[in-house]
């Protein structure tokens, strides 16, 4: 406190610029305190305004600015809670370093990101993240030798790989998948560039500096984080600051929170699945907002730097307008300049100068092919630190030889012939040039990316099979391509920038910062009244949109199964199971039970999902019923599949313990080709209490499957008896058997089974979630394919997407389901037509 | 200015920076975040440098850090000259 009002005196006595923030005014002030009472009151007058003006006011509003961005991360939650809430502890103790001395700051960013760690996560995940980066950190800075320290390095990253998988105390005591993230965040790069500072540098790394650089909040919580390179970063931080870093702090803030708002309204509004894609005006569209969504990549980047400028820390730009690349090599430089330089300074540079004996033309093509090979690995690398597993698909080697193909041959034209600098002459010409490469280039890019975003190379290509034109107006969506392009050749010429600079509102504050506090004020406002509303009409798009139907089947007949006594029990123990009333008579379907044809027409698919009420849909007496599946089905209709037929099983209450069941007595009768089992989020529960009744009330289905259950040991009497007490690994057993039965029911039909998995609702820990993984694997050894929308609705507010009981979807959630399906499930649906149409074609000429 | 700057300096303007717009390089002028020089010129710049002032880099020491500005490859060279 008594800081502060020395500080604040300061202010009024002192009228300079900030150097090295607020702390050495004091000790200027303290110097200061023997001048003569007479010049003191003399100069005061002199300073009281300008200090005023140039001191107070300007950082009052970076706070202003800050404060609107912590109510901005409350409100929005970008990506995740944790996100979200890493900010704000982040900002917020920037806010505070402000109080301390230069060599304090470090100290700060450490305790921002401890205090932040328990915030964000489990008190485990917090404590398991912490312990790791504190050893890796102890590591760094111990006197061994250099092989060592990698060798116990890796040892621990594999250690705790191990203990985020297998140690678990309880449900609520156990590692959450950020804690891989967090950790991966480290291991990831930063560690490889840590490593290389300390092979190289003479310096001695101390433990302050290895475990700040490590405990940067905002990138734990984040695996896409810009990879700051170590040296820079202790360089910056030991640099004495100007107040214009914070001021470029709290601008990349800004403009990362307005990025990601972008993304999200394209996200919600305008972005729509692959599988959607039907004519060349949807492709055209899917390019150009598939590529923005980058912008939750970019505006993350943002944030995490301009954060840590507010530490002091001085840092560049991650991002140079790479919507305006001429080039692929220009586009490689423009996009994610931290990931260039990382590859440029760890692998380019001493590549190349080790194998310049082989001549340098030589050696350049064979460095630039590496760093890409390298690329495409340590995507895939960074890839296993998000999601568990490696993933390096045709695609992406498709998508990395591409664009490094590209690369090379401009990296060589470039050599030969230099460096073709723009001419940003106002002659036609030129200009028109300019505006044409930057749109073709956009086009090229944005088609590689959609390939990079394709489940496969062949769903890729199946795109472009079923494109049509409807009409020329379609190619009304090259018009944003072309806009772009004029944009990017405008902008180098205007001199809205200079102009930018020298309008000022006010003397004391920067024309931007006014901007800035305008424009967080408006979204304040917008989001708090009317944002959230206007984006779920937007995304309840494709349901308002669809208005011919053309239907095989009615949306009426869209409903739970009649005469499903057994089931309907099942769910209402109350009244039946307590009195051992369980009507155990599930009929025989029948066309009229469903009102719907068994026989299948000649050339249709049938789809049969099997599902809980997460498919079937929801509500609590008094709310519209939702389901993701009737928004499928609608899609279907109107996007022209009159040949599939999607049949809906599914009933409120049911899980795996019912499936082979059902599908034995009714689903196998439609002769379905395609069977979708829904794995719901609940489904531990679920079927935990449906096996324990269904063996309390006398009616267990499946005689082979009693082995499982009557091992006369006391959990498994106690797992019938009471659900609660149900072991998930005998469960487990029971769901391989369960697959393995629907498995071969289900080849009666030559029928190709799915698992779906589907998101939560509303992301609040379900015992026994984390299985689900393992359920996966055992269903993939008996056949079932994948469609996993567990992170459907990943960039969206916790509860975006749940109901009040917070277990079901609202329209919001059905509507992300349904889109999410729809693009997984699509490109499988087009290959099995195109396999029918050639296997139908080869046997019409046989007939012929 | 220095003459190890004002040799770079002239380099970079004569062979990096021809038939471009005319930029000012100062001391601190950060050469690659102001698309100065960029990874291909960089090789360039370095074979420059080595031969000129008869120092020879590590393949380590082609980093970001040693090239940013005149005043940091001044740094290095000289360092370079010294440890020789």
């Amino acid at each position: 406190m008594c800081n502060r009002l020395i500080i604040v005196q300061d202010f009024l006595h002192k009228g300079r610029s900030v150097k090295g923030g607020l702390w050495p005014l004091k000790a200027e002030f303290m110097e200061s305190k023997d001048l003569k009472a007479k010049d003191l009151s003399e100069s005061k007058s002199k300073f009281e305004l300008s200090s005023f003006g140039s001191i107070v006011l300007p950082f009052s509003l970076i706070i202003l600015q800050i404060w609107l961005c912590l109510y901005l991360f409350d409100f929005y939650e970008f990506h995740s809670k944790a996100f979200s809430v890493a900010c704000q502890v982040f900002l917020g103790g920037a806010v505070l370093s402000w109080m301390l001395p230069k060599e304090r700051r470090a100290v700060m960013l450490i305790f921002s990101g401890l205090l932040g760690a328990f915030f964000v996560f489990t008190p485990m995940t917090a404590a398991g993240t912490i312990l790791v980066l504190s050893i890796s950190a102890y590591v760094c800075t111990t006197e061994i030798k250099f092989k060592f320290k990698v060798t116990l390095l890796f040892l621990l990253a594999a250690l705790s790989i191990f203990v985020a998988a297998k140690i678990k105390i309880s449900d609520a005591w156990s590692f959450d998948k950020l804690f891989l993230t967090s950790i991966g965040s480290v291991f990831a790069f930063r560690l490889i560039l840590l490593l290389r500072y300390m092979k190289y540098s003479n310096e001695k790394l101390s433990l302050q500096d290895a475990f700040s650089y490590f405990l940067l909040l905002p990138n734990l919580t984040m695996s896409f984080s810009p990879v700051l390179d170590f040296e820079s970063f202790i360089n910056d931080f030991k640099k004495e600051e100007d107040f214009k870093v914070y001021q470029e702090g709290i601008d990349k803030v800004f403009e990362g929170i307005l990025q990601l708002i972008i993304y999200r309204v394209i996200k919600n509004g305008f972005s729509e699945p692959l599988g959607m894609v039907m004519s060349y005006g949807d492709l055209l569209k899917f390019m150009l907002f598939n590529y923005m969504t980058y912008l939750s990549v970019s505006g993350t980047f943002h944030i995490a730097l301009g954060a840590l400028a507010l530490y002091g820390i001085s840092v560049k730009r991650s991002h140079n307008q790479y919507l305006f690349a001429t080039s692929f090599l220009d586009f490689w430089r423009r996009i994610n300049i931290y990931w260039t330089d990382f590859m440029t300074n760890v692998f380019f540079y001493p590549t190349y100068f080790k194998m310049r004996r082989l001549g340098h033309r030589l050696s350049l093509v064979i460095t630039t092919s590496i760093v890409f090979v390298v690329t495409c690995l340590m995507h895939s690398y960074q890839y296993y630190w998000i999601h568990g597993k490696f993933s390096l698909q045709i695609k992406d080697l498709l998508y990395w030889f591409i664009i490094a193909s590209f690369v090379v041959w401009e990296t060589v034209q470039e050599d030969k012939f230099g460096k073709k600098r723009e001419n940003y002459s106002w002659s036609i010409l030129p200009f028109l040039k300019h505006a044409f490469r930057i749109s073709i280039m956009l086009l090229l890019i944005t088609t590689l990316w959609v390939l990079w975003a394709s489940e496969s190379v062949s769903s890729f290509v199946s795109v472009y099979y079923r494109l049509r034109l409807e009409n020329f107006k379609e190619f009304f969506w090259l018009a944003p391509f072309v806009f772009i392009g004029l944009l990017g050749a405008y902008l180098p010429r205007s001199k809205w920038i200079s102009l930018e600079k020298r309008l000022r509102f006010f003397p004391w504050a920067r024309r931007r910062d006014i901007i800035n506090s305008v424009i967080l004020v408006g979204l304040c406002f917008i989001g708090r009244y009317s944002f959230e509303k206007s984006l779920n009409d937007a995304d309840r798009r494709i349901l308002k949109i669809v208005k011919r139907e053309r239907f095989y089947y009615k949306p009426e007949n869209y409903r739970t199964l009649p005469n499903l006594s057994f089931y309907e029990a099942l769910n209402t123990k109350k009244s039946h199971l307590s009195s051992k009333e369980v009507n155990f008579t599930l009929k025989k379907a029948k066309e009229e039970d469903i009102g719907y044809p068994i026989e299948k027409k000649t050339n249709s698919l049938r789809v049969a999902l099997l599902g809980s009420s997460m498919s079937n849909g929801w509500n609590n007496g008094d709310e519209k019923i939702l389901s993701w599946a009737k928004g499928v089905q609608k899609f279907l209709n109107k996007k022209g599949y009159p040949h599939i037929e999607f049949l809906n099983f599914s009933v409120a209450g049911n899980s795996l313990a019912q499936y082979p069941y059902l599908l034995e007595q009714q689903v196998i009768d439609f002769n379905p080709d395609i069977y979708v089992f829904e794995l719901g989020t609940t489904s531990f529960k679920i079927s935990k209490k449906n096996i324990s009744l269904m063996f309390n009330s006398g009616v267990f289905p499946y005689p082979d499957a009693y082995e499982l259950f009557h091992v006369r040991d006391k959990s498994s009497i106690e797992a019938l008896n009471y659900p609660e007490n149900f072991p998930d690994d005998l469960l487990i057993k029971y769901f391989e058997w369960s697959f393995k039965r629907s498995s071969e029911l289900v080849s009666k039909t030559k029928g190709k089974p799915f698992l779906l998995l589907l998101p939560q609702a509303n992301r609040k820990p379900i015992p026994s979630y984390e299985r689900q993984d393992e359920v996966l694997n055992i269903a993939a050894k008996h056949g079932f394919e994948s469609i996993d929308l567990r992170r459907a609705f990943d960039g969206y507010r916790y509860d975006c997407c749940a109901r009040p009981d917070g277990n079901h979807y609202n329209e919001e959630g059905t509507d992300l389901v349904s889109k999410a399906f729809l693009e997984k499930f699509l490109p499988y649906l087009d290959r099995t037509q195109k396999l029918r149409s050639l296997s139908s074609v080869s046997t019409g000429r046989k007939e012929k | 200015m220095s003459q190890i700057k004002s040799k770079v300096k002239d380099y970079i303007l004569e062979n990096l920076l021809k038939g471009g717009k005319s930029i000012e390089i100062t001391d601190h002028t950060h050469l690659l975040e102001n698309g100065i020089v960029d990874s291909i010129s960089t090789l360039h710049l370095v074979v420059f440098i080595e031969k000129e002032f008869q120092v020879k880099f590590e393949p380590h020491e082609v980093k970001t850090q040693n090239l940013q500005d005149l005043e940091h490859i001044e740094k290095f060279i000289l360092n370079k000259v010294a440890e020789k």
